[in-house]
């Protein structure tokens, strides 16, 4: 009877023992808070580890995306940008702080990259209509009478009253190329003052990190092959890093389709403001890795109007930015301080110096 | 009082036994090798199909609510939406995924659809930058 009461008792307290080797590992990770919603027209997706004060701030950084998008959607009818853009020609319009904010530094961005950022695009979106059920391409006709509606150079902001008034009747703006960026940025802010070091967020592509992952070792971001369905690989390469923003732009993210299909001709939704079509830069993606989401973003439509060499020009003349170019030939080339964060994926594309 | 080696070593083997099993429940739920196209509506999975085990392509529907639905052809090698009732029907004009990690999106129906395992033949990623 003794000798099986010891070794039952030293079965289970070994059984105790594993049990709470498994537990005490569980118990000093961090929790993960993961949500996935549909909002600015596509998928985000957060990810955020601490505590409940953690999750409390993921809910809220949700709640100003919402209000974000509400606010800068040019295609939502009340927001601040439909209004603007409803009363071109006629008066200004006062707008939240924070669209105004977002404005203004598009107007920055304009002028430093002269024009090629241009938030003045709507006329052109709407003509191209990408999307559209019957794509079709407008002719030089069309697109030559819009023109002239688009220029940044138009846009009058009253800084002390935060209205906006657009001169010409007929122009209209569109904050897609940086909202995301702005959104990201936002997000950040809450979690960070919430008191989270460790958060992987994807608003539709664009990537912001918030410190190291809670093992402590670095983010594994993957870089979209802007061809993957001819390579069959999802990415060109991975970039280790921490506590970054990274966005990318190509001509693989919204096209015309059907007109791809039948002529091999791409026609993408990043417009040249000075051509009124797609930018034809030689590019077919490229990505920015700097510390601000609304730099990234409005900095990876720049360089992807401008091309590799106008591109990298760009870039070195600002401080703290890394930038990817994928050509069309391609060719991969990076800015030096990526070369050691950067995994190249396959063989289809080859780097260059 | 005499343990006989033979009893402790029973003892010892049982206690492995079940360290083991609870490690491999754990490791069970995370991996598979299985290519699976994954649906789902709302943030919730709907549908769960091996496309491993297709031999010829079927059409699948799925109800998205309120009258909505999109049509999938699936087949071994992926999925592609080839009708919908969405008033954009981005999701149609979408290309055929068939890498896991690919999806095709239905904003206005809520609906995502994805393929997801397979035999790891990449880089293990956190995130893709798109």
């Amino acid at each position: 009877m003794n000798k099986i009461l010891k070794l039952v008792s030293i079965t289970i307290g070994l059984c105790l023992i594993l049990a709470s080797i498994f537990t005490a590992c569980s118990r000093n990770k961090p929790q993960k808070y993961s949500k996935s919603i549909f909002a600015m027209d596509t998928i985000l997706e957060f990810q955020v580890y601490g505590n409940s004060k953690a999750k409390e701030a993921l809910d809220k950084a949700i709640d100003r995306v919402r209000e974000i998008e509400g606010r800068m959607s040019a295609t939502k009818e009340d927001s601040d940008v439909a209004k603007i853009n409803k009363n071109a020609g006629k008066q200004p319009v006062k707008v939240h702080d924070d669209t105004f904010y977002v404005i203004k530094k598009a107007l920055e961005y304009a002028e430093l990259t002269e024009g090629d950022f241009d938030i003045t695009v709507r006329p052109l979106i709407e003509l191209w209509d990408i999307l559209s059920d019957n794509p079709k391409i407008p002719t030089e006709e069309e697109i030559e009478e819009k023109l002239p509606l688009v220029d940044y150079r138009k846009v009058k902001l009253d800084e002390e009253n935060k209205t906006v008034y657009l001169e010409e009747k007929g122009m209209g703006i569109d904050l897609g190329a940086i909202a995301k960026g702005y959104a990201g940025d936002e997000v950040a802010r809450i979690l960070k003052e919430a008191g989270v070091e460790s958060a992987l967020i994807n608003l539709g592509g664009n990537v912001i990190i918030i410190g190291r992952k809670p093992d402590g070792s670095l983010w594994r971001i993957g870089i979209q092959d802007p061809r993957s369905e001819e390579t069959g690989k999802t990415h060109i390469g991975v970039l280790e890093v921490e506590d970054v923003a990274i966005v990318s732009s190509g001509d693989y993210e919204r096209y015309m389709v059907d007109i791809y299909e039948k002529t091999g001709i791409r026609y993408h939704h990043i417009f040249d403001p000075k051509t009124g079509g797609p930018a034809r830069s030689g590019l077919m993606a490229c990505t920015i890795i700097t510390s601000s989401s609304i730099d990234a973003d409005a900095l990876s439509t720049s360089f992807f109007i401008k091309g590799k060499d106008d591109g990298f020009k760009l870039i070195e003349e600002l401080d703290q930015i890394e930038a990817i170019a994928i050509t069309e030939d391609k060719e991969i080339y990076m800015t030096n301080g990526l070369e050691d964060k950067f995994e190249q994926y396959g063989e289809s594309y080859k780097v260059r110096h | 009082m005499k343990l006989k080696i033979g009893d402790m070593l029973v003892y010892i083997f049982i206690v492995i036994l079940i360290g083991f099993s609870v490690l491999g429940l754990k490791w069970l739920g995370e991996s598979t090798d299985s290519r699976q196209l994954v649906v789902e509506l709302n943030g919730e999975i709907v549908k769960s199909v091996n496309l491993d085990g297709i031999e010829h392509p079927r059409d699948i529907r799925i109800e998205t609510g309120d009258g909505g639905y999109n049509i999938l052809q699936i087949a071994q090698d992926g999925a592609k939406v080839i009708e919908a009732n969405c008033p954009d029907r981005v999701c149609v004009r979408s290309s055929r995924i068939t890498i896991p990690g690919q999806t095709i999106v239905c904003l206005p129906h809520r609906l995502i659809i994805r393929i997801e395992g397979g035999r790891e033949d990449g880089p293990n990623i956190d995130s893709t930058a798109s």
